[in-house]
């Protein structure tokens, strides 16, 4: 499937040469300005927006324009709640690798934090938020900044353990861990073992 | 209306607008009432990142809000809120948009606690759609003289609410192309997104994604999947003038969907739903008259 799809797109170089233009945002801006222009070409639609009260095509027009808007400037977290579409969209070029939270109870155990059921309203997102902190803390070179995300990620993750403290008291937990996980990608395709190293330890009993 | 035969909802009536307003806001409602959020008063405030809108108030403010007697508070008044707009009650655009804002800071509330989760996203701006148009004139409550809407509106209503959530697809295949270019279609992305997903911890521990990932067929499958679901997320709009691109839409992103859940624990309640009433149009499996006012 590699091999035909290299050869289609080697047989594309006016597209290459377009996707691989300078200003990034702007194939962005034509692909969608291409598709929603193409839209509002149609009679049918014209009719109905010509057709409809002012005030309702007022509306319609501006949260379309603010939903793509958001779209085009593309920082989420500064526009919400129009934020922009990208999940899965960045070329992933090393092994994928993840956070796993466990827990280690007084048998030396280990149990995978259940952070979905111990915070249903923040649900899965919460783990994310524990990847996401916990990447830009061990990206970042030590000082002020590196101790401010260190911690975040410790407020974070002690929370964590407190919540299961309080959802089990009868079962206690001694140690919560944080460790980077590598899946290694083998050259048929298929995912390795996960490769884990310890991030951080955090004593639950001294808290 | 000539023209308007050929358009996707372009035989909506006030009741199909109302019928979209219980549907979204009744998805709302259900979604919050089952995950009260008051366990997030157990993260430290200082831990919160506020989110665009949410950034205009000041942190003293969250930290207040930030207890559990607070979520609380905001539990009930959010459900009330969603249940009122689900009901239509008047006055109707007021009590929407009061809504609409209280579940913009709500979701915003709890993403500035985890991360941009787009699973609730495209709800969002469907749900202003519908507060900004007179969507309680049809199978809403009522006392008084009734709502009078034109079917122009409700036509407008309806088209509005869809180009809103296809534009969410369209943004996102327009961004693959430009922040990945060719490449990311053959260098095995996909791959690894389903491996990182499905070996992961995650919503239902499944492991579907690295099972299919050991067998190379299944894997050509996928990574040819990936731009043939990419361009149709780029041209989602032209759903609403195409018959049988819609079906096409539908066999694909629903696919994709439902492919995405298994394989990489990825779930869109809320997309799966506004599908089912925007494009699939569950409101024909319901009789006629319903939706005529006669």
């Amino acid at each position: 499937v590699t091999v035909a799809a290299d050869r289609v797109a080697s047989t594309l170089p006016v597209l290459e040469f377009w996707l691989a233009a300078k200003d990034p945002t702007m194939i962005e801006f034509t692909l969608l300005a291409i598709v929603f222009a193409g839209v509002f070409a149609q009679p049918s639609l014209r009719e109905v927006f010509r057709a409809a009260p002012r005030a309702n095509r007022i509306a319609a027009a501006s949260v379309l324009t603010a939903t793509l808007a958001g779209q085009l400037v593309a920082d989420a977290y500064a526009t919400y709640p129009f934020v922009d579409w990208a999940m899965y969209t960045n070329p992933v070029e090393d092994d994928p690798s993840f956070y796993l939270v466990t827990l280690r109870g007084p048998d030396g155990q280990d149990e995978r934090a259940p952070i979905e059921s111990l915070f249903p309203g923040a649900s899965y997102g919460l783990r994310i938020r524990v990847h996401k902190l916990a990447t830009r803390m061990e990206a970042l070179p030590p000082g002020a900044d590196r101790d401010a995300a260190t911690a975040r990620l410790n407020a974070t993750l002690g929370a964590i353990g407190d919540a299961r403290r309080r959802a089990l008291p009868t079962a206690p937990m001694e140690i919560l861990r944080l460790s980077h996980c590598l899946v290694p990608m083998q050259t048929d395709g298929s995912a390795g073992a996960p490769e884990c190293r310890v991030v951080v330890d955090i004593d639950l009993g001294a808290r | 209306m000539s023209e308007n035969a050929r358009i996707l909802h372009g035989d909506a009536t006030p009741r199909t607008l109302g019928l979209l307003r219980i549907w979204v806001f009744g998805a709302w409602f259900a979604d919050i009432a089952k995950d009260p959020i008051t366990d997030i008063a157990s993260i430290p405030t200082q831990t919160m990142t506020p989110v665009g809108v949410l950034r205009l108030v000041p942190m003293s403010v969250w930290e207040h809000v930030n207890t559990v007697e607070g979520l609380q508070i905001a539990y009930g008044v959010m459900l009330l809120l969603l249940a009122a707009t689900t009901l239509g009650v008047r006055p109707f655009r007021p009590i929407a948009i009061v809504t609409c804002l209280a579940l913009t800071f709500y979701q915003g509330f709890i993403l500035s606690f985890t991360y941009m989760s787009h699973s609730t996203l495209a709800a969002l701006p469907v749900a202003y759609v519908i507060a900004l148009f007179p969507s309680n004139a049809g199978l809403a409550l009522r006392w008084g003289a009734p709502t009078r809407v034109s079917r122009e509106t409700a036509v407008l209503g309806m088209i509005a609410a869809t180009l809103v959530f296809c534009a969410t697809y369209a943004g996102i295949g327009a961004r693959r192309f430009q922040t990945g270019g060719i490449e990311i279609f053959l260098d095995g992305t996909i791959l690894k997104y389903v491996a990182r997903n499905s070996i992961s911890p995650g919503l239902f521990e499944s492991h579907y994604g690295e099972a299919v990932l050991a067998h190379p067929w299944l894997s050509a499958i996928l990574a040819l999947g990936y731009p043939l679901v990419t361009v149709f997320e780029l041209l989602s709009p032209f759903c609403l003038f195409s018959r049988w691109f819609r079906w096409a839409w539908l066999a694909v992103i629903l696919s994709f969907h439902v492919l995405t859940w298994y394989l990489m624990q990825l779930l869109f309640v809320h997309n799966i739903l506004l599908i089912s009433i925007l494009i699939l149009r569950v409101d024909r499996l319901l009789p006629r008259r319903w939706f005529d006012p006669g």
